[in-house]
């Protein structure tokens, strides 16, 4: 289950994130709002709590990522 | 799965659409179309007003971004941080954000269900809630014009092309100028060039292949977002990047 959520995480960043696919190009001076971005922060927190923890960090990490927060440097 | 969607974004949509129908006094589904894409727009408002203001401030800070940059050149993540930083001392953060996107996304996929399946006669009755009256046939000529259930409407899918055109003029003349530098710039300009074109395509193209309703649906909101483009503008008023405040 793990692995399969790290390769969804990469396949996502190869080819739909705004922030790390081709997609960028649209965005020159990035996306997300917070460093590091949120799929990379998924990948991480995935990777120390295991998928239920960790995805549900990710997943409230996303929630997070609105308007109205300041973003910033937010490591897991 | 799929009845999980229709209960939650498709259904309440349709009923929406349905009801503003039946309070009409002369039954007109394209005026409904309208008065539900001005309720999604005002659903919207703060979100696309917000999003206003971030474009603003990152033109605003442009210059300073583009110093960041010249510094870190070969250094993505120091790049990040020190964006952030620089974000943080200035009390702002014009970057984006997913949750909106995401929120937003089954609402539209939805809601052009509603414009090009739902206005099928078959396609509505058994999804209306039991205090929504069945209007029957459903009225599809807009103000006598033309049919909005029916697609291959040439002329609507130019006009929809054109102020998407405008639009995405608009958008464009808003970015901030090109800075001769690196890459990443170059690469930028001609993308967003090649939007200015593509999408109009795309949109008319669109229009042209859907049903009417999908069109007139994409003109209003289209026009909307110009309109409030340009209250915008003028409430922001026209800043220069010597003289900004920061935002809190």
């Amino acid at each position: 289950m793990k692995h399969i959520a790290l390769l969804a995480i990469s396949l996502y960043q190869k080819l739909l994130s705004p922030d790390h696919s081709w997609v960028k190009a649209f965005f020159p001076y990035g996306y997300c709002r917070f460093h590091p971005t949120c799929s990379f922060y998924m990948r991480d927190a995935i990777i120390r709590y295991g998928f239920l923890h960790g995805a549900m960090r990710g997943l409230w990490r996303i929630v997070r990522c609105n308007p109205w927060n300041k973003g910033g440097i937010e490591h897991i | 799965m799929q009845e999980l969607f229709t209960a939650v974004f498709y259904q309440p949509l349709l009923n929406l659409l349905i009801w503003t129908y039946n309070i009409l006094p002369n039954h007109d589904l394209g005026l409904s179309i309208i008065i539900l894409t001005i309720l999604v727009k005002l659903a919207l408002y703060p979100l696309s007003w917000k999003q206003l203001e971030s474009q603003k401030q990152l033109q605003d800070i442009q210059p300073k971004i583009e110093a960041l940059k010249a510094q870190y050149k070969d250094d993505k993540q120091g790049l990040a941080q020190a964006q952030m930083k620089f974000f943080k001392e200035e009390k702002i953060n014009p970057l984006s954000s997913c949750l909106p996107l995401l929120v937003q996304l089954p609402f539209l996929i939805a809601l052009f269900y509603v414009f090009t399946n739902g206005l099928k006669d078959e396609g509505y009755a058994n999804l209306l809630y039991p205090f929504i009256q069945n209007p029957g046939t459903l009225n599809h000529t807009f103000l006598g014009l033309f049919s909005l259930s029916q697609s291959q409407n040439i002329i609507l899918a130019v006009i929809v092309g054109g102020i998407q055109f405008w639009q995405s003029k608009l958008m464009i003349a808003k970015r901030p100028p090109k800075v001769p530098g690196s890459k990443d710039e170059d690469m930028a300009a001609v993308m967003s060039k090649q939007m200015m074109f593509f999408m109009p395509i795309i949109t008319g193209v669109m229009t042209y292949q859907f049903p009417s309703g999908l069109g007139l649906y994409w003109f209003f909101q289209t026009v909307l977002a110009i309109g409030q483009q340009y209250l915008f503008n003028m409430t922001a008023g026209p800043r220069s990047s010597t003289d900004r405040t920061p935002h809190s």
